[in-house]
């Protein structure tokens, strides 16, 4: 990991702090050490206050940083213009609703577009190849108000992935969704990983999806990054994750207590290590 | 045994732009000190249950009922809504679309102001709600300025000063993290243990609800599929997976090991089970191999 190239990264973080301005003044970041490689799914874990967004968001440019170094993509994102920055790196919001703000499915999707200056022709093309790939196509006319919650989401990634950026920020895909739409959302992510080389940082308190879909665990805790691994080697470090009050899913505490090796993070995982141990 | 608190016979709801019922045939008790939980996919018609048992379906909004909705031998129906709210108390997944007083302590003698309460009463039901809660230390915080979980239990705390018999919850923890949802989670519970009230909560995260419900009650299409306790539910992998839900890890690993031919008495439905029975299986000498 470490000895990745600054052209190879999609993020490179150094002593990197950010301090909300006055009246409230809160060192949000206070020194974070970061490399995550082009083409990673990452997800970002740990409690309300200890950054993740404060780091997603400046990992978007949309805030800039106070002291250190911060290169997304090769390049100081913030100082780029809203047009150069949205091929680069895209932020979808936590609640679909404080994003979408266009009368229509097709319109929403197509803004981001109009603004990078695309032609009539390539926005026709983009726009109808994006809705069908996110099977929202049959909903292209609809206000999206109109839209399930789940649809909504997938909408919402829909309005930022159309500007093909390299790099995907999505902050907790899953909240207020349940278990089948959650995993449909993490299966886009991870098809848009896969098929297009689209790195992905997600924020996201469900720790049996980042055991299942996330290949780089990054563990925030008062500012810093505390522990950054794959998750079967993050979850296994029980006092980082006491510190930082992660849980990591059941299947891997009951991993730990039995002793189990390598410690499994998924059902299946833990029922193969469980047969294992009971055959010897 | 006492009446039931809540009593559902046969409702069905249909809103009146929706070309079919939301909820179909529904008929449930709960007693006084129990605690349900309702666990479905979206758009399996939990919400709408929530706010039929609140009244604010058909109060508030409209749609036809047929059945009857009891809360306490009285239907909901023929009560006004402020009638209903002093009975029942709704807690919403979103504790900011609650809280709308800059101090905590206000938000929480609001409800009984509102009621016209003498001074002395508010003020005695006030301490008694913040030390039930935990919340003394909050009582002069700025409500906007509290932590997810903080929010959540002023936003409880605020529902409790009014006094209901009946607990409503939509999604109470889906906006915390997990340590704000387990203080959340632990303030109901003690409400559960320490009156007799019923409770009911719609909720995502099934090990929760594992954990503290009675029983729970699968919704899937409108329809209540499943009524039963923690371990039956969690062990109906057919219906669950036909309504798109997902049991405990523990529970989905209790069946796969009993598919391998895993030899479980008593299939483990929690972490705490889970080890008990497989250190009696690794380890003969060392344990029981019964769970729960």
């Amino acid at each position: 990991m470490t000895s990745s190239s600054p052209a190879e990264l999609a993020v490179l973080a150094e002593g990197l702090e950010f301090e909300y301005p006055a009246p409230r003044r809160i060192l949000a970041l206070k020194g974070v050490a970061l490399r995550v490689p082009k083409g990673e799914f990452a997800a970002i874990v740990g409690q309300n206050g200890s950054g993740k967004t404060s780091l997603a968001r400046c990992i978007s440019g949309y805030l800039r940083p106070t002291r250190g170094t911060l290169r997304v993509a090769d390049t100081e994102v913030w100082r780029l213009r809203p047009a150069q920055r949205a091929t680069r790196v895209g932020y979808v919001f936590q609640n679909p609703d404080h994003q979408l703000f266009r009368e229509r499915v097709w319109d929403d999707v197509a803004f981001g577009l109009q603004n990078l200056g695309a032609s009539p022709d390539q926005i026709q093309e983009s726009v109808e190849q994006v809705l069908r790939r996110l099977e929202l196509w049959d909903k292209r006319e609809l206000h999206p108000f109109q839209l399930s919650r789940g649809d909504r989401q997938r909408l919402a990634i829909a309005a930022i992935i159309v500007m093909r950026p390299q790099i995907l920020i999505v902050d907790e895909p899953t909240t207020g969704q349940d278990m089948a739409r959650s995993r449909e959302i993490m299966d886009l992510l991870a098809r848009l990983n896969h098929d297009q080389g689209m790195t992905i940082l997600t924020i996201t308190h469900v720790m049996e999806l980042v055991a299942e879909y996330a290949r780089w665990v990054i563990v925030m805790h008062d500012g810093r990054v505390l522990l950054d691994g794959p998750p079967r080697q993050v979850f296994s470090r029980v006092e980082e994750l006491r510190i930082s009050a992660i849980s990591p899913p059941p299947v891997a505490r009951l991993g730990l207590i039995l002793g189990l090796d390598p410690l499994p993070i998924t059902v299946p995982e833990a029922r193969d290590a469980i047969l294992r141990r009971l055959s010897v | 045994m006492a009446d039931p608190v809540i009593a559902l016979d046969r409702v069905s709801v249909r809103y009146a732009t929706a070309p079919s019922p939301t909820l179909r045939d529904i008929s449930f008790r709960v007693e006084p000190g129990e605690f349900v939980g309702i666990v479905g996919s979206t758009g399996s018609g939990k919400s709408t249950l929530l706010y039929l048992l609140a009244g604010v379906i058909p109060h508030y909004l409209g749609a036809e009922i047929s059945g009857d909705v009891l809360i306490h031998g009285r239907r909901t129906q023929e009560l006004s809504l402020a009638r209903i709210s002093e009975r029942v108390g709704l807690v919403l997944q979103d504790p900011e679309a609650q809280l709308f007083n800059l101090l905590v302590r206000d938000e929480l003698a609001w409800g009984l102001e509102n009621r016209g309460l003498p001074r002395a009463q508010i003020a005695s039901r006030l301490a008694s709600t913040l030390s039930f809660f935990r919340i003394e230390k909050l009582q002069d915080r700025i409500t906007y300025d509290l932590s997810g979980g903080e929010k959540q239990r002023v936003a409880l705390a605020a529902v409790h000063a009014i006094a209901p018999e009946v607990y409503l919850f939509d999604h109470p923890t889906s906006q915390l993290d997990p340590i704000g949802a387990a203080e959340v989670i632990a303030a109901v519970r003690r409400l559960a243990e320490h009156h007799a009230h019923a409770i009911v909560m719609v909720e995502d995260k099934v090990d929760e609800l594992v954990e503290h419900a009675d029983r729970l009650i699968l919704l899937d299409g409108g329809r209540i599929v499943l009524d039963a306790g923690p371990r039956e539910f969690c062990l109906r992998k057919d219906l669950l997976d036909a309504a798109g839900v997902r049991p405990t890890q523990m529970a989905e690993l209790s069946t796969r090991l009993i598919e391998a031919g895993v030899k479980l008495a008593v299939p483990p439905i929690t972490l705490e089970e889970m080890t008990a029975a497989l250190r009696g299986l690794l380890d003969p000498g060392r344990g029981e191999t019964t769970a729960g």
